[in-house]
């Protein structure tokens, strides 16, 4: 038989040896490490006590800070869930615990559990006064938010009361107004205060939905500046900037996408499919496997994220508006309704769509690109 | 006490969560009165439930596992139950390893439980980790089927193990092995080019026609049953876990592959024993089944069924072509078009789709 015949067969078989040099990583293959290979990094673990209450509230506390400060671990969020665990199914646990209680179903998405708590929590407390305020404006209660926040005048500082009630305002018409209370409380407040951040932030959403894009970016900009780890600016940046036909500067913007959380992957998926970036397709592979991990766990939090990545990464809008139904009966802040409408839009089903054109109704917001959707759903046959 | 407001005005509801939750990853497959599986937990869970970081240096390694592995399996196997008719199946956890997952390093054990009879429904309880994560999840799979999850509100499940019987678990895997190879371009196109030039014979730099059926039809099940061989083989030890290469490399090889047999048709080098290039490179071909099978959620002596069945669909895959082939090809060789055009021009053609194969499996790596 030829020479060459064997050469082939000598070089196939090194190939194929060559190849088993590279095993698997990634999930699927157990394997023994080396004794001294360093597998997680870890922080010091609390020895086991009887708590009392108030230790426990202040653990859940630093635990919760915690989770928001990396843009809303769950392990740290179910970390303070286990420490409240004796007083979980309470119906009147001491007052810290009761207040931590409500933050962490407030993040779980657990509104009427968080404001069952808020309600018995109010009066004495501002801290709990001002959460309650923006439980209630995220399902949609808008007067009581209103009332709520006006009920601190004197107890916290009027920056604070602007805040909160600024973006009530804009949802019920009224934008005007609640950019001017924002300025105004910028003016007044302190080049180092820590408020600044946040009331730019706001100011920049507000802006935003008034159809003023560019005022709007230029507000989260500062936002960014002054408190780099806002994620919430952030995220409102990426999505406007995107909007504004400038999708490679929103992709900047995240620096570390396998930090980032499901919402901001999501919108970095968006904005660097609009830029045509070449990591497009590995952020939306890491972007699938979170959410497949997210529906096996059987999380409801993450509906609205769901709904968007159905209807623009998966092209599935009955699935999207599907999501987006659910979702909206749990919360109804204009990103919400703006999910509904445009999954509503592209799955052409008008009736699906009316709890959201209800909402628009009744509240009078004016943002001009959901005046524009909601035409667009109501011309539908 | 702004910050502390702030932090409770912000990221009410649209802020959905950075890492993934805490799960763990439970899977189970009936054989009999048999449970056989694995448990996957997250070091960083252990670690929060035991502290595992003994010399206290917040690095985790594996030696420190290592020496908390008996009282980890211990109690980790304490907060699992299988039962059948309300009695208990013993369960044990042993050889624990290490297991990558896309959040982290776990401790993977194989799992173990015997019941008195024969497997179709238990139930199943979890309750691990749920008292120091209440989000936790116990995720489970049995035999291929759908995840469903343990958590801290519901600690107990039903389960059900549909008994394949083997004769039903060989037709599946039979077809599935069949339907693998029918939508396998790359792999229809390697024994293509293999074949192409099987009914001829190389004399001197030009192509002749070979005399006899009996002359081709030796050549044919040289090529064909050497690359069977090589797929069996790679895909049998593949199978049972014995050899590991990363897919994505797998799947730029087998491009590869299919360039390489189908430049030795257009530039004939290797001309008489084909059947090394089809060995050798089937080998590859054999990886490249692997995901296919595994997809059919058998282990033990039931993945054996599975394996033959496949193997076996293959193989009828491939005859098939070749019957359609072979006969075409015989009474086409005498025409001169043939080795001068067709088969130059098909080698290219199938080159430089193989090409492009390679070039974007290479590029998605």
């Amino acid at each position: 038989m030829q020479t060459s015949a064997w050469v082939a067969l000598a070089g196939t078989l090194a190939v194929t040896g060559g190849l088993l040099l590279f095993p698997k990583d990634g999930t699927g293959a157990r394997f023994q490490p080396k004794p001294g290979e360093v597998l997680e990094r870890v922080g010091a673990v609390e020895v086991r006590q009887q708590r009392t209450a108030e230790e426990a509230a202040a653990e859940a506390h630093a635990l919760i800070s915690a989770s928001r400060a990396k843009g809303g671990d769950v392990r740290l969020l179910g970390r303070a869930q286990a420490v409240l665990a004796p007083w979980w199914n309470e119906a009147s646990p001491p007052a810290q615990v009761r207040l931590m209680r409500a933050t962490i179903k407030q993040s779980l998405h657990d509104f009427d559990g968080a404001l069952s708590d808020l309600d018995a929590l109010a009066e004495g407390e501002p801290q709990a006064r001002l959460t309650q305020a923006t439980v209630l404006m995220v399902v949609g209660r808008h007067e009581d938010a209103e009332r709520a926040c006006l009920s601190l005048t004197g107890k916290v500082p009027d920056g604070v009361i602007a805040g909160c009630v600024a973006p009530v305002w804009a949802i019920r018409g009224k934008t005007k107004e609640g950019t001017a209370a924002l300025e105004t409380a910028l003016r007044h407040t302190r080049p180092d205060d820590p408020l600044r951040s946040w009331l730019e932030s706001e100011l920049g959403e507000l802006l935003v939905w008034s159809g003023a894009l560019n005022e709007g970016a230029a507000a989260l900009r500062r936002a960014l500046q002054l408190d780099p780890k806002d994620g919430y600016s952030r995220l409102l940046l990426a999505a406007t900037l995107t909007e504004l036909a400038r999708p490679g500067e929103a992709v900047g913007l995240f620096s570390a996408p396998s930090e980032s959380n499901d919402a901001e992957l999501l919108q970095l998926v968006l904005s660097a499919t609009a830029a045509q970036h070449p990591e497009t397709k590995v952020w939306e592979a890491m972007l699938q496997e979170r959410v497949e991990a997210s529906r096996r766990r059987g999380d409801g939090v993450h509906r609205r994220e769901e709904s968007r990545f159905a209807l623009r990464v998966e092209g599935e809008p009955a699935i999207a508006l599907k999501l987006a139904t659910k979702n909206f009966e749990v919360q109804r802040e204009p990103a919400d309704v703006r999910v509904l409408l445009e999954a509503a839009l592209a799955a052409k089903d008008r009736r699906a769509a009316e709890p959201a054109l209800a909402w628009m109704k009744q509240t009078g917001f004016g943002d001009p690109r959901l005046t524009t959707l909601a035409d667009a759903v109501e011309s539908l046959p | 006490m702004t910050r502390l407001i702030i932090s409770s005005l912000v990221l009410v509801g649209g802020i959905a969560f950075a890492h993934k939750g805490s799960d763990a990853y439970w899977t189970l497959t009936a054989s009999g009165a048999e449970l056989g599986g694995q448990l996957d937990v997250a070091l960083v869970d252990l670690h929060a439930a035991n502290g595992l970081d003994d010399d206290r240096d917040g690095q985790l390694t594996w030696a420190e596992v290592r020496a908390h592995e008996a009282a980890l399996g211990k109690w980790l196997s304490g907060q699992l139950a299988l039962e059948q008719a309300g009695a208990e199946c013993p369960l044990e956890l042993f050889e624990l390893a290490a297991i990558r997952h896309s959040d982290g390093t776990y401790a993977s054990w194989k799992v173990r439980a015997r019941c008195e009879a024969e497997v179709r429904q238990v139930t199943a309880k979890y309750d691990a980790l749920f008292d120091v994560d209440a989000q936790h999840r116990g995720l489970l799979r049995v035999a291929g089927g759908e995840w469903v999850a343990f958590s801290n509100s519901n600690r107990t499940r039903a389960v059900e193990f549909t008994a394949q019987a083997p004769s039903h678990q060989f037709v599946t895997a039979l077809l599935e092995g069949m339907h693998h190879l029918a939508i396998g371009w790359d792999h229809l196109c390697f024994l293509f080019a293999l074949l192409l030039p099987s009914v001829l014979r190389r004399r001197e730099r030009a192509w002749l026609p070979r005399e006899t059926l009996k002359e081709i039809l030796l050549e044919v099940t040289k090529v064909v049953t050497a690359f069977t061989v090589a797929h069996s083989v790679t895909l049998g030890l593949a199978a049972f876990g014995l050899l590991a290469p990363n897919p994505a490399f797998v799947e730029v090889a087998i491009a590869l592959s299919v360039v390489l047999a189908a430049a030795n048709t257009l530039f004939p080098v290797v001309t008489e024993g084909r059947w090394t290039l089809a060995f050798g490179l089937g080998l590859l071909h054999g990886f490249g089944f692997v995901s296919a099978l595994t997809d059919l959620g058998t282990s033990g002596a039931q993945l054996l069924v599975s394996l033959v069945g496949f193997n076996l669909g293959v193989e009828a895959g491939q005859l098939l072509v070749v019957a359609c082939f072979v006969p075409v090809a015989f009474l086409l060789r005498q025409h001169a078009w043939y080795p001068r055009r067709l088969v130059p021009l098909g080698g290219l053609a199938l080159m430089l789709l193989a090409t492009v194969w390679t070039w974007e499996r290479w590029s998605s790596l």
